[in-house]
């Protein structure tokens, strides 16, 4: 068996931090500076966001929200963690509140295909943007299967790239439960692969890929 | 011996590149004796390979823009409009103060005024006195001052 190899990604856990100049202006609440926030750190709070909730409205909704308290809560970061960390962590806190409120509005159980709401990939060819797409909606209808305990780790872990300390660090719990949430979460994902008839097949540039074979994939 | 279940938890571990060496042995051990732990771990990666490959979804191009389009005005925002009205109010005020002293001072219910009049703590106008003062050029010029800082003030919150 040859060992996979480590999930490696670009700069991600070196995160990057705004300066000390646009701290103090985001603290005196100038609005110049929550662009510079969102330069920074808008794009993957959006990210993470989407990938948590399963869907776009409820993405900018938690996204704004995280932008908006930054700037009102910018007075009270103490500065004890990095401030991305400080951000991340509201950004979870605060996706995982918006979700929990909502899954109270609407009963649970109808959110199967959530990633049908027209594009917002950036584009490459149609035919890859559809695949990927495709892809896309799948990752989201497998997440969403799973608890938010597991989905926030596994979002952090895979799609930021954050180290298991990084990731401790922003949800506030210890470093053995990331590894057990990440496990279990990686097990049960496993699980609904099997479960869901989604099937392992090969792309025509050799990658291994999810295919459905009651859409005729093969 | 491990179980099925501590397998697949370290299998996790060495997708990310974190199982000690020492470990590897025995996952390797268990995961040929163990079909199903194979065909497991086999679908763990896959999840893990869909995960990183989908990646980041971009932001729709206008959420900056929505964004700021909540932001409350802040107080001390200091634009340059701001500090120029600043000071020229500062400056009208003293001329206000002036014009308390010189002119127009008695008894009176100068407390209810709000604006500079009241945060000048001067002691005080009649409202028949104040409303003469009003109707004068310099009077115009206080009622501006005044409404200078009500904006002000209603900024700030």
């Amino acid at each position: 068996m040859d060992p996979p190899r480590p999930v490696v990604h670009g700069a991600s856990d070196s995160l990057k931090e705004i300066s000390a100049g646009t701290l103090a202006r985001l603290r005196r609440r100038e609005v110049s500076a929550l662009s510079e926030v969102y330069e920074a750190y808008g794009e993957r709070i959006y990210s993470i966001c989407r990938r948590l909730a399963g869907n776009r409205a409820d993405a900018e909704d938690i996204t704004q929200e995280v932008l908006l308290r930054s700037l009102d809560h910018a007075g009270s970061f103490s500065g004890r963690a990095s401030f991305s960390t400080w951000l991340f962590r509201l950004t979870m806190n605060l996706a995982r509140n918006h979700l929990k409120a909502e899954r109270i509005r609407h009963s649970t159980k109808l959110l199967a295909f959530p990633g049908d709401e027209g594009p917002e990939d950036a584009a490459p060819g149609p035919a890859e943007k559809a695949m990927q797409r495709e892809e896309s909606a799948q990752l989201d209808a497998l997440l969403q299967a799973l608890p938010l305990d597991q989905r926030s780790v596994l979002i952090l872990r895979q799609l930021e790239g954050m180290s298991y300390e990084a990731i401790a660090d922003v949800l506030s719990i210890p470093l053995g439960t990331v590894n057990s949430r990440l496990g279990r979460g990686r097990q049960r994902l496993a699980e609904l692969i099997g479960q869901s008839e989604l099937e392992f097949s090969t792309g025509r540039d050799g990658s291994p890929r999810l295919g459905c074979p009651s859409k005729g994939s093969r | 011996m491990m179980n099925c279940h501590q397998i697949l938890d370290q299998y996790s571990l060495l997708l990310d590149g974190r199982l000690e060496p020492a470990k590897r042995s025995a996952l390797k051990q268990h995961l040929a004796a163990c079909e199903e732990c194979r065909l497991q771990t086999e679908r763990m990666a896959t999840a893990n390979e869909l995960l990183s490959r989908v990646g980041a979804v971009k932001a729709p191009a206008d959420l900056l823009a929505s964004t700021l389009d909540q932001v409350e005005l802040p107080a001390a925002q200091p634009h340059r409009a701001g500090i120029l009205q600043g000071l020229v109010a500062a400056g009208l005020g003293a001329l206000t103060v002036n014009l308390l002293w010189t002119d127009a001072i008695s008894s009176g219910e100068l407390s209810k005024h709000r604006g500079p009049l009241t945060s000048l703590q001067a002691p005080g106008l009649v409202r028949s006195e104040l409303l003469r003062l009003q109707q004068r050029p310099e009077g115009r010029l206080l009622a501006w001052v005044r409404n200078t800082g009500r904006e002000a003030e209603g900024e700030g919150r």
